[in-house]
């Protein structure tokens, strides 16, 4: 089944194993936490997509233009060491923090991104046609961009590139919209 | 004088280990080690003998300068720094540090936000100044311009100062933001008196090859701009797109286990029938 995913502006994703589950049980996991909590807390760590000084501005700023932010994620293999250790409370601002959300569990991160249901399909994008959308990389070419330590990034279309050869395409299973507060800090 | 590369790498590894965790909320980002060396030599250079002021001190570039003096790594240097910072945890580690190492009397540090006027009875007290604020990406480098105003407000007519912002030709952002910090100099009574282009690179991983030029600037003249506090509208945007600066101070949050690992970190695991 064809993912059905708004490609203009994107949250693209390296995704796997993390913190002693598999891919394959996050996303298990994360869909009962959807039917519990009516949203998905979606972990992640690192330093290159900060909830308050990049995705939110981000987010904020495509939704005030009626549009919307896609999560696209590329399975790879990874080794990711398990933990135990499950968030308690969020914040949005860094500065207010309220209890996790009743049914969610975020577990060995720093950082989530807000999400409504996960979809299972596959797509195929071509980072060839995006740029970074935030941040002092803004404008980078996203092919450049997300390479060896940097995995992830908010990244926004500037052109089509027709008949692109296979090699050049990114398989993505999994998809999902960004929801309003689009990314929160976990403690 | 040949600087002893050892001893000064060692000398600002003791910095850096003093130093707090970076807060990303505010984009404190550290300068590279090996930088680090670099820029302090060069700041101790310049300001010579003379009293400086950092306005704004994240790396602990001003400690390092302290230090680097205070363990005869270097001849020379300021005979005093002063640092101001709104993150608390930066204030008492200078204060901590000057006061172990015995160097208490040269190196003070005040909690302060740019946001106020500077402090009473220190305008134009100060040989030289030194700042490395937020690089303005997103308000046409006002958020430079302020901490410019405050470092021109606290420096003697005939002082300098360095002025530590992003340089990197293939970023627009960072022209736009060079021009207006050199205009904005200007009509504060500074002139540029050197420019050292893409001299420090940081730990910042999603512009890793970002770099940043150290300007130096002499205050030829009083420009007669009263340290108010900001208006709301130059805080817009200070620190990012949508970013705006709304935190007084960082408060440092008292705790143990300072200086070495959190207990919460790690657990130890015994030897089995170890026989002791």
């Amino acid at each position: 089944m064809a993912l059905d995913a708004n490609l203009d502006h994107i949250v693209f994703m390296k995704v796997g194993r993390h913190a002693g589950e598999t891919f394959e049980q996050i996303i298990e996991r994360k869909r009962r936490e959807y039917d519990a909590a009516g949203c998905i807390f979606w972990g992640y760590g690192g330093g290159t997509m900060h909830p308050i000084t990049r995705v939110q501005p981000f987010a904020r700023m495509r939704v005030e233009h009626g549009e919307r932010i896609s999560i696209v994620m590329q399975e790879i293999l990874s080794r990711h060491p398990d933990t135990e250790v499950f968030a308690q409370e969020y914040s949005r601002d860094g500065v207010h923090w309220e209890p996790i959300p009743q049914g969610v569990r975020v577990r060995g991160s720093r950082y989530a991104l807000v999400l409504n249901e996960i979809q299972h399909g596959e797509l195929d994008i071509n980072l060839g046609e995006y740029q970074v959308g935030t941040g002092p990389s803004e404008g980078k070419d996203a092919e450049t961009y997300i390479r060896g330590r940097v995995d992830k990034g908010c990244l926004t279309r500037v052109k089509v590139i027709e008949n692109a050869s296979p090699e050049d395409l990114t398989k993505v299973h999994f998809a999902a919209m960004l929801e309003e507060p689009y990314a929160v800090v976990l403690r | 004088m040949t600087l002893d590369l050892r001893q000064a790498l060692n000398a600002i590894s003791d910095v850096v280990t003093n130093r707090p965790l970076p807060l990303r909320e505010f984009d404190q980002i550290y300068m590279k080690l090996g930088d680090m060396v670099v820029h302090a030599e060069f700041v101790a250079r310049r300001f010579d003998k003379g009293r400086l002021v950092f306005v704004g001190d994240g790396d602990a570039v001003g400690l390092s300068v302290a230090h680097l003096v205070n363990e005869r790594v270097l001849e020379y240097g300021p005979r005093e720094i002063t640092v101001l910072d709104f993150d608390e945890r930066m204030v008492n580690s200078v204060t901590r540090f000057a006061e172990e190492s015995g160097f208490a009397e040269s190196a003070k540090a005040v909690l302060y936000n740019v946001v106020d006027p500077i402090p009473e009875g220190t305008a134009e007290t100060f040989d030289g100044f030194h700042i490395n604020p937020p690089w303005g990406q997103h308000n046409n480098g006002e958020s430079v311009v302020v901490f410019l105003e405050r470092a021109a407000a606290l420096t003697k007519v005939g002082g300098s100062g360095v002025v530590v912002i992003a340089d990197d030709a293939t970023r627009a952002w960072t022209n736009n933001v060079l021009a207006r910090t050199q205009k904005a100099a200007l009509e504060l009574g500074l002139v540029l008196e050197q420019m050292i282009p893409s001299l420090h690179s940081y730990h910042l991983d999603d512009a890793p090859e970002l770099r940043s030029c150290a300007m130096v600037f002499r205050k030829i003249k009083d420009s007669g701009l009263v340290s108010g506090r900001l208006s709301a509208e130059r805080l817009e945007d200070f620190y990012g797109r949508s970013q705006a600066l709304r935190i007084q101070y960082v408060r440092e949050v008292a705790t143990i286990e300072r200086g070495r690992a959190s207990d919460r970190t790690y657990r130890f695991e015994e030897l089995v029938n170890s026989g002791c």
